[in-house]
């Protein structure tokens, strides 16, 4: 039974994707089209559809050109919570939906799946032969590159997550996807930024890169010399083919676990500098309240959530269940997944589904007798570095905050939450989201 | 001698270019300085790239009506519906400079980019002023907007990114 908040919450969802779809560019607005209007895709009503249904949409021929999934299949990204609240909303132009990781059956996250978060801008259209790419400010020689000459240089592909910091800042949505959807994961293809800057050639008193967008409000921000020289990619590629437009198209930096913040899409500009420059995204936004002062954060911690069963499915039948999750960590690879089966007293190792990727949304599963108990189920990972993600409690006591400040909403200026997710199972079957 | 002399250049000009690698693929075109010039609107802490102009509290409150940033702002800024800028926000701010920056690249909503700097310092110093940093006489420009003292900065922790490497530890680790 839907509660008069949820039905409330599902109307404003509803009202901003068609608010969307109305003010969108042409591109999107045939995309938002596509998107069922009604059903959820947060499980429990599928609808069986009658074998004298209508025919997929498109002729024959455009479908095998490029390729559409069944029309049976109907998950889609549901609106995120900031874009449903009025104190956030830039006039209905705000484009944030977020990842059905509970309908997601693999470790890469499909492109048409994954979560964008677009900071109220619609996704510029951009001519690629017009594009160009800047490196400047601290090297020998700045230069301007065309996006065919980036895709000549040497290539690099990757398997990456990208999460936003704000993942998850509503602890008390019931489902996987309102409380976790603002992470995916993509194999990444371009050039390691690290040879554009040898190619401009660094100064040796630099410290500190700037990228910037294209869109509208031009985004910036500041990512460590260190980090760019390492492991920073400007991509092209997602998952095989070009990046998708609310993606980046045709560039997006892809900064490995750091806050996907850092990955700046639609990029137009690296510049060098020797100190961060302080843009809206670091100065008004993002930078944590810790108990020293104001700080940066970079890397996300170990963090892990169980897809199945999580909240809002059901549980049809006692017996065998596969427990099935997802694990990660911005400090390299997983290198161990957990399951508590008793709401976090006991622990058993789950089974990581290798090879398991640094920087990437790693699967495990473990089997499990349900008998039709109340039970209480959590995921806990640890990263190659030996850190173990945190619960609730543990995070808040570090933010110098309680559990019950985040769960209301109250505890401002924390950074990114990798706290662990305990579901609830209901005797009937029902799996409720048991954060306490 | 002479050699020797070469070579002390030679060694002086690598270890100012510790990073620096010559040009291996010969592709991308050499930006000239009025093109990077063009490109680039932004402007760091230090305001190293501010352009010319000024502008006062009193100027910024007519060019906060005339320019349409009631219509989200608010009358005074603090009505919204848009974020409200005055005593929350930007006064926490770590520069003044971000606030330059950041109404010139982003501002006013579908009209990015077409104010002019004087309208630009007009609308820093109102906002500065209406959160009580700046006096309503103060004008701001090249060399009074980077000076200006924002209340926060000291509480900002320089993050510590000389002694970032691949697999440094999160300074943020929880433990259990």
């Amino acid at each position: 039974m839907e509660t008069k908040k949820a039905s409330r919450r599902r109307f404003l969802r509803q009202a901003a994707l068609v608010g969307i779809a109305a003010g969108a560019a042409p591109a999107l607005k045939a995309q938002m089209e596509m998107m069922p209007m009604s059903g959820s895709s947060t499980g429990g009503s599928a609808a069986a559809s009658s074998p004298g249904a209508a025919a997929p949409p498109g002729n024959p021929t455009d479908r095998l050109a490029y390729g559409v999934r069944s029309r049976h299949e109907k998950t889609i990204r549901a609106i995120a919570g900031d874009s449903v609240n009025p104190e956030h909303m830039h006039f209905g132009r705000m484009l944030n939906v977020l990842t059905p990781l509970q309908d997601i059956v693999g470790s890469i996250t499909p492109t048409p799946l994954h979560f964008v978060s677009a900071h109220g801008y619609t996704p510029p259209d951009i001519d690629p032969k017009a594009h160009r790419l800047m490196v400047q400010g601290m090297v020998d020689r700045p230069l301007v590159f065309t996006l065919d000459e980036l895709k000549q240089l040497p290539s690099t592909s990757r398997i990456i997550y990208l999460e936003c910091q704000a993942n998850r800042p509503e602890y008390k949505q019931e489902t996987l996807e309102l409380t976790f959807g603002k992470t995916g994961c993509s194999q990444w293809t371009g050039v390691l930024l690290s040879v554009l800057l040898k190619e401009a050639g660094v100064r040796a008193d630099a410290k500190w890169i700037v990228g910037e967008g294209s869109e509208n409000g031009r985004m910036t921000k500041s990512t460590p010399l260190s980090k760019a020289m390492d492991d920073v990619l400007v991509a092209y590629g997602m998952n095989g083919e070009a990046v998708r437009p609310e993606n980046g198209y045709p560039l997006r930096l892809v900064v490995p676990g750091f806050e996907a913040i850092h990955s700046v899409k639609w990029l137009r500009q690296i510049k060098v500098t020797d100190r961060p420059y302080m843009g809206f995204q670091e100065t008004g936004r993002y930078s944590p309240r810790t108990p020293k002062g104001i700080e940066f954060t970079f890397a996300q911690g170990p963090k892990s959530v169980i897809t199945y069963p999580s909240g809002g499915q059901k549980l049809m039948r006692h017996g065998f269940h596969e427990i099935r999750g997802l694990a990660w960590s911005g400090g390299g690879r997983v290198s161990k997944a957990e399951v508590s089966l008793d709401g976090g007293k006991t622990w058993k190792e789950a089974q990581l589904q290798g090879p398991a990727l640094p920087v990437a949304h790693t699967r495990f599963t473990l089997p499990w007798q349900w008998n039709g108990e109340d039970v209480v189920l959590m995921s806990r990972c640890t990263d190659e570095l030996g850190e173990v993600q945190p619960t609730l409690a543990q995070f808040a006591k570090f933010w110098g905050a309680t559990s019950a400040e985040f769960l209301a909403g109250t505890a401002s200026g924390a950074g990114h939450s990798n706290a662990i997710q305990p579901w609830g199972v209901r005797k009937d079957g029902t799996v409720f989201n048991a954060i306490t | 001698m002479q050699y020797l002399k070469l070579l002390v250049v030679v060694i002086a000009l690598s270890a100012v270019t510790a990073w620096a690698q010559g040009p291996s693929y010969k592709l991308g075109k050499t930006a000239t300085a009025e093109e990077v010039k063009t490109w680039d609107t932004s402007v760091g802490p230090e305001g190293k790239e501010l352009p010319a102009g000024k502008g006062t509290a009193a100027e910024g409150e007519k060019v906060f009506t005339a320019r349409g940033c009631t219509w989200c702002h608010g009358p005074t800024g603090e009505e919204g519906p848009a974020p409200h800028l005055v005593g929350g926000g930007i006064a926490g701010w770590a520069f003044a400079t971000s606030i330059w920056d950041y109404i010139n690249r982003a501002m006013p909503l579908n009209h990015e980019g077409s104010l002019t700097p004087n309208e630009v310092y007009s609308l820093t110093a109102y906002l500065l002023n209406r959160n009580k940093i700046i006096q309503p006489g103060d004008v701001l420009d090249q060399t009074t907007l980077p000076k200006v003292q924002m209340p926060n900065r000291g509480r900002y922790i320089a993050p510590p990114v000389d002694k970032w490497k691949p697999g440094t530890p999160r300074p943020f680790k929880i433990e259990p």
